[in-house]
């Protein structure tokens, strides 16, 4: 599990694959998450392109922004991606 | 992507990523190769307070049970910038926007209230090189298997060639 940080902005972000990077963004609502269920056309679709290993999927999914001075776990952890719903 | 090194790349989105891709190519020209937009979120003028509502009574207190730090004023004014600030179209972009965009665009139109069929072949007839996939695409597992088939088609065809085309990820490796 990997995540940027800027500011006060937070990215949880997945790398997969190898080959020209392909950036997949997860649907689902504000409540989105990667670990949609097996049957979700996108989870198909992003382990039939890591399988042919054509593309480098990279999902990512912002994280509600915690007030400054306030810390955010780091590494390994729940995440609990906030941003944007469809 | 600059945090991974990576200067040009191609988005897949579903729902919302759909209004992002375009913001993307907004914010970001010359960087996004090519993009699939598939049940992209838009704005429906029957239905124009959708996002903002459904939001505000189901994302919101969950969101501020879950994270005492935030305040349900502050995920209104995040809901308030994302979903009425600019409520129309694909909520980031103006038609003249995707009138002039021609990155290769692949739309794969959904049709409930929050995916609009009408914006999303709205989008498909603006964008000089957008094309659209096949409708319904996943009522069944054959139709999710041609959509399937017609993405990676898609990108195999707009990815750069790799020789002489070396991109900051490779380069550091």
């Amino acid at each position: 599990m990997a995540f940027y940080e800027k500011g006060n902005v937070r990215i949880h972000y997945e790398e997969a694959g190898s080959g020209f990077p392909l950036m997949v963004i997860p649907g689902g609502g504000l409540t989105r998450r990667f670990q949609a269920s097996p049957t979700t056309p996108s989870t198909r679709w992003t382990s039939s392109r890591t399988d042919t290993a054509s593309s480098r999927p990279i999902c990512a999914t912002p994280m509600a922004a915690s007030p400054p001075g306030r810390s955010r776990p780091t590494g390994r952890g729940t995440p609990t991606p906030t941003t944007t719903s469809g | 992507m600059d945090h991974l090194g990576i200067r040009e790349f191609m988005v897949l989105g579903f729902c919302i990523g759909g209004p992002f891709i375009w913001n993307l190519l907004k914010r970001a020209p010359g960087r996004v190769v090519a993009g699939v937009l598939t049940q992209p979120s838009g704005f429906r003028p029957t239905m124009p307070d959708l996002f903002y509502q459904n939001n505000i009574k189901g994302w919101a207190p969950a969101l501020c049970e879950r994270r005492p730090d935030i305040t349900m004023a502050q995920a209104g004014a995040f809901l308030e910038k994302m979903y009425r600030a600019n409520a129309d179209f694909v909520f980031t972009v103006s038609r003249d926007f995707v009138r002039n965009c021609r990155t290769p665009i692949l739309i794969l139109p959904d049709d409930v209230s929050a995916h609009p069929y009408a914006v999303a072949m709205e989008t498909a007839h603006l964008a000089p090189n957008a094309q659209v996939s096949i409708y319904p695409w996943k009522a069944n597992p054959e139709q999710i298997q041609l959509a399937l088939r017609h993405i990676g088609t898609f990108l195999r065809a707009n990815q750069p060639a790799l020789q002489g085309h070396q991109p900051l990820w490779a380069a550091a490796q």
